[in-house]
């Protein structure tokens, strides 16, 4: 029996109906990452013991029916989120060597219903890149064809999952880091309502921005996930006390979408689009129409002030977030500093790589006397007014849709020495964050074998709503379920 | 002008050590950064409010009390501490 | 008469008075174990969040109140960013624009002991740094973070105070303000209550300031005033002898009783203040500033006019009632329904319950004494039921047990019977050796006579009971 090629909800059944127990399934996949993996890159840390061990757990759990959905499920958590006992580096020299003393609370959440943690994905360093190239520990590789990205910054959980390495992984999203690698792979990927998840333990990178969520085959497996991630957690003080505690069901139904419309923003599909790409996207807007979905034009003006917006308030953020990487209380430590200036200097200069360095400087400078008005205040107004732009349109309609990127992965090395151009490209992800909407990113298609992401976004705290649309769409279609080639088989 | 001498003066502050060839670097890559912002010179924004947080919530406070289980073992994970303090090169007032 | 004229301005930074700390659930306690009180939040370990404790927004918004300021009704946390190995996350979280308490003031008696008016700029919330312990031997600098995250107000005066005097006056205000409130217990050897003083000079009549030093931490009132004195002169002598002020920070040194400039750690450092994306804005609405206007105690100052107006206390007796706000809330509940004066009321207070206060380390609680009880004690003292020198011994009996207070003034009533039998027998037979004409009176059946000895008596034991001296004076003379 195939074990690779199924989702989590069917992986589930198994579980349940004890044809394989989690302690074999948790095998198989450690036996599959050893295999693959060295192809792709996509793991920085394996802890088979923890991961036996809790398979064992889990196994008890199921014997004595005391299981959910989820119990015994491998998994695979970006390296960002903090895993105690277990290295957390978030790709960086800086944290080459951490081990923290605690959970994240969304680690602990999946820990206490049964899943099995394998261990943390590779990713791009302190969540910033949108291609994971600027990992210490490599690159990672893209499963549909090994010379493209991945996307970033959670590349490595993209890697693995379209791989089929393991069923499904956490990642976050600030300006777009779950939903890019999640259509560069031909995957799923949720970013939730800004506060609905979680951020203690999820090492920072901008306070304001940062999510984590799912990247699944599907979305029945990223809502899976997500009804167990989500909810106010009094150690995290930007949690919202307003998310919903109700499990996300999808429950939408081919006869309500009628009562749905859907807006199609005329500034996202302008020429600055790759053609192949908005066709496939109109493509899979037929087929909802087919199912009964409204469309209608809408506009979401000031498109072009988002990246300079996102990017400086993130590298302000960050700026401040990474001061706190400084060789005293953990970390890395440069040798035999001569004095506490040296100290700060060279431990900062070795532990941090290009892009990090590169944003902390920029936002350092964003925030300093004299430029703070002119670029981080400046840069905070921008963002009210392209959240009020997305609420003026769900005025008028229900959900949007929009591209996820504007092309299908880039060749690794295209984009690396052209940061604008690589910052450019989360034109579509960027608004979503600096609004704070739950979005999707759903695969829609192919273009030149590469897969093609589409978005789904919705109102604050609409993830049930945009997880069903998504799902409705996955029953009828199945773009989500077709696996690299070089993958497809044991 | 963002130049070498202005990245000079912010690695200061982020407390980053740059050599010349750093210098080069970031500056070049700066600049081109910020001509990517400039392109929001033009905007009409002294009617707007800054937005910190999206959705906008209200804070959350805790009640005072002290946790009964408390975990004081960070120390560990310092790369320098003696198990009582962190150690750092002398710090002269 | 000095044509230089002195510009003093305090920043006062007080611990406040919370059992954890402001941004996470660590203990606030005083002097554990290095690095024992520093939890995963406080070290800014990576993924850490703060999560603000309501306590501080309370004791901010009741000091605001206290000194008449504007309580701002949305409040933002901003970070100060900087390196320094104490400061865990190299940025403190702190308060910039839209500070919690704006405005406000307290009164002073400047040199000529008329009321003065000092404005105060700002109070606002933050977090305390760790402790650095700097090793010469060991070439290197210790760092303990049990203090880092402690709460913090930082209360800001406006450049007004022109000599040392006002200046200790001031601080000495807010003192008592922030104890008796209980919004910090103000203890400057641990360090609860630091004082930063910006001085300056300049020439009378010069509306321009001068430039001024930062004199740092300086942890008394004694030493307030001597560094101020020091460093006002040294910045004439500067100036007279045509040399500049250095704008720069100063430590005092207690022992030689000099400031010295601190190395400069950075010059004018760029903070790059933001507002904390990790903590929403603090929103208080008219309700609940209302709410703790209500419970906050009137403050001394305004008590001592009303004491002073009504009673006859001396101004010490009322400096000890208003030390803290249990002993005021006991004495006033006395007030009102004592039938002795004031000011003997209160001696009786001082030399019994307040040197126990004292000599134990004590603090007056409810259930450690009644308020009726004690003053039952002094009604049965002043009408010689008990003996004085007895209170002290009743009172510790009493003290935090739920006993019957009756139960124990019985048996200490029956030991002063006693006692004043004996003095009682001793008078009456002197008075009867004394008295031989009126002893004879009697024998011859004048039984009225046994009046006069009655009185005599009483001349010599106030307080006595009259009836029982008569039944022994009776008794003695029918002996003889």
């Amino acid at each position: 029996m195939d074990i690779y090629n199924k989702s989590v909800v069917e992986l589930s059944k198994l579980l349940n109906k004890k044809k394989v127990s989690s302690l074999e399934m948790t095998d198989y996949f450690i036996n599959r990452i050893k295999s693959f993996d060295p192809k792709l890159n996509s793991f920085i840390t394996i802890d088979e013991d923890h991961a036996r061990k809790q398979a064992k757990i889990a196994d008890e759990l199921i014997a004595n029916n005391n299981n959910n959905l989820l119990t015994g499920i491998p998994i695979a958590h970006k390296d960002l989120f903090s895993t105690k006992g277990m290295l957390t580096t978030c790709a960086s020299k800086m944290l080459e060597n951490y081990t923290p003393p605690f959970d994240a609370t969304i680690v602990n959440k999946l820990n206490e219903v049964g899943m099995v943690n394998i261990g943390k994905t590779n990713m791009d360093e302190f969540a910033m890149g949108s291609s994971n190239e600027s990992s210490y520990f490599g690159v990672v590789k893209n499963p549909w064809d090994l010379k493209k990205v991945p996307g970033g910054s959670s590349g490595g959980s993209a890697s693995a999952v379209a791989a089929r390495l393991i069923p499904i992984a956490t990642g976050s999203d600030t300006g777009g880091s779950i939903r890019q690698p999640a259509s560069f792979c031909g995957l799923t990927g949720l970013k939730p309502t800004y506060g609905s998840v979680s951020r203690y333990g999820m090492i920072a990178y901008a306070s304001s921005l940062d999510q984590g969520g799912p990247i699944a085959t599907s979305a029945e497996d990223c809502a899976l996930l997500f009804n167990k991630i989500k909810g106010y957690d009094k150690n995290d003080p930007t949690s919202n006390f307003n998310t919903d505690q109700d499990e996300v069901k999808l429950a939408l139904k081919k006869q309500d979408t009628k009562n749905i419309t859907i807006g199609i923003p005329k500034e996202y599909f302008s020429k600055d689009l790759d053609r192949n790409i908005s066709d496939i996207i109109y493509q899979s807007i037929e087929v909802f129409k087919k199912l009964g979905f409204n469309f209608k034009e809408i506009s979401l003006p000031d498109h072009d002030y988002t990246i300079p917006a996102y990017y400086i308030i993130a590298s302000a953020e960050a700026s401040s977030n990474l001061s706190r990487y400084d060789g005293v209380k953990f970390g890395h430590r440069c040798d035999k500093p001569k004095n506490l200036e040296d100290l700060y200097l060279r431990t900062r200069k070795e532990g941090f790589g290009k892009e990090v360095k590169k944003r902390i400087m920029i936002g350092a400078y964003a925030l300093s006397s004299g430029y703070y008005d002119e670029y981080y205040m400046k840069a905070l107004k921008i963002r009210r007014i392209i959240r009020d732009n997305f609420i003026n349109a769900f005025k008028d309609v229900d959900y949007i849709f929009a591209p996820t990127c504007p092309s299908t992965a880039f060749d690794l090395g295209e984009k690396s020495s052209d940061a604008l151009e690589m910052y450019l490209s989360d034109i579509y992800t960027t608004p979503v964050n600096l609004a704070g909407l739950p979005a999707i990113s759903i695969p829609v298609g192919f273009s030149n074998n590469m897969p093609v992401g589409m978005q789904i976004i919705g109102n604050y705290f609409t993830e049930a709503n945009i997880l069903s649309i998504a799902h409705l769409f996955q029953e009828e279609t199945g773009w989500h379920n077709r696996i690299p080639e070089d993958f497809d088989h044991e | 002008m963002f130049d070498k001498s202005k990245v000079k003066d912010v690695a200061k502050l982020a407390m980053i050590e740059l050599d010349d060839e750093d210098l080069i670097y970031f500056s070049d890559e700066i600049v081109e950064f910020l001509k990517l912002v400039n392109q929001t010179d033009n905007l009409e924004l002294s009617k707007i409010e800054p937005l910190y947080h999206a959705p906008e919530i209200s804070l959350h406070a805790r009640e005072d009390e002290v946790d009964k289980n408390p975990k004081n073992d960070g120390i560990n994970s310092s790369p320098k501490h003696n198990g009582k303090h962190f150690i750092v090169p002398k710090v002269i007032e | 008469m000095s044509n230089w004229e002195t510009v003093i301005g305090l920043e006062i930074h007080v611990q406040l008075l919370t059992k954890s700390k402001i941004f996470s659930s660590s203990s606030t306690s005083y002097g554990k174990d290095p690095n024992k009180q520093a939890s995963y939040v406080d070290l800014g370990m990576p993924g850490t969040l703060p999560v603000l404790n309501k306590s501080v927004i309370r004791k901010a918004v009741e000091f605001g109140l206290a000194i008449d300021a504007k309580i701002a009704r949305k409040s933002i946390f901003a970070r100060k960013n900087y390196f320094y190995p104490d400061l865990p996350k190299n940025y403190q979280i702190s308060q910039l624009d839209l500070p919690i308490v704006e405005g406000g003031y307290i009164e002073i008696k400047d040199s000529d002991n008329k009321n003065k008016k000092i404005n105060i700029t700002r109070a606002h919330l933050e977090e305390d740094a760790g402790k650095s312990i700097h090793s010469d031997e060991n070439n290197c600098t210790y760092i303990d973070l049990n203090r880092a995250g402690t709460p913090l107000l930082e209360i800001v005066s406006e450049p007004e105070m022109q000599s040392a005097n006002e200046a200790v006056s001031y601080m000495k205000k807010i003192h008592s303000i922030v104890t008796y409130l209980k919004i910090s217990d103000g203890n400057m050897q641990e360090g609860s209550f630091r004082c930063d003083a910006n001085v300056s000079i300049r020439k009378v009549g010069d509306k321009k300031l001068g430039t001024r030093t930062e004199l740092k931490n300086i942890n008394s009132f004694k030493f307030v005033e001597k560094a101020i004195n020091y460093e006002v002169q040294r910045q004439i002598d500067l100036l007279e002898e045509g040399k500049k002020v250095t704008q720069e920070t100063r430590l005092y040194d207690e022992n030689k009783n000099i400031t010295k400039s601190m190395r400069s750690k950075e010059e004018a450092n760029d903070y790059r203040y933001f507002p904390d994306p990790d903590l929403l804005p603090i929103e208080i609405n008219d309700d609940y500033i209302l709410e703790i206007q209500k419970t906050l105690p009137e403050l001394p100052e305004v008590k001592a006019q009303n004491y002073k107006s009504n009673y006859d206390f001396t101004d010490e007796q009322i400096n000890i009632i208003l030390s803290n706000s249990e002993i005021t809330n006991f004495i006033d509940k006395i007030l009102p329904i004592s039938k002795i004066s004031a000011k003997k009321l209160i001696n009786y207070f001082i030399s019994t319950v307040y040197i126990k206060l004292n000599k134990e380390n004590l603090n007056l609680l409810e259930d450690d004494l009644k308020p009726k009880d004690f003053y039952m004690l002094i009604e049965l003292i002043e009408n010689k039921t008990i003996a004085k020198n007895n209170l002290k011994v009743i009172i510790d009996e009493l003290w935090g047990n739920n006993k019957d207070i009756s139960f124990i003034i019985e048996k200490h009533i029956n030991e002063n019977a006693n006692d004043d039998a004996e003095l009682i027998n001793k008078l009456i037979k002197s008075i009867v050796e004394k008295n031989d004409k009126q002893v004879k009176e009697y024998k011859n059946g004048k039984t009225k006579i046994i009046g006069f000895f009655v009185g005599q008596v009483l001349k010599e034991a106030k307080g006595a009971d009259p009836s029982g001296i008569k039944e022994k004076l009776i008794k003695f003379l029918d002996s003889i």
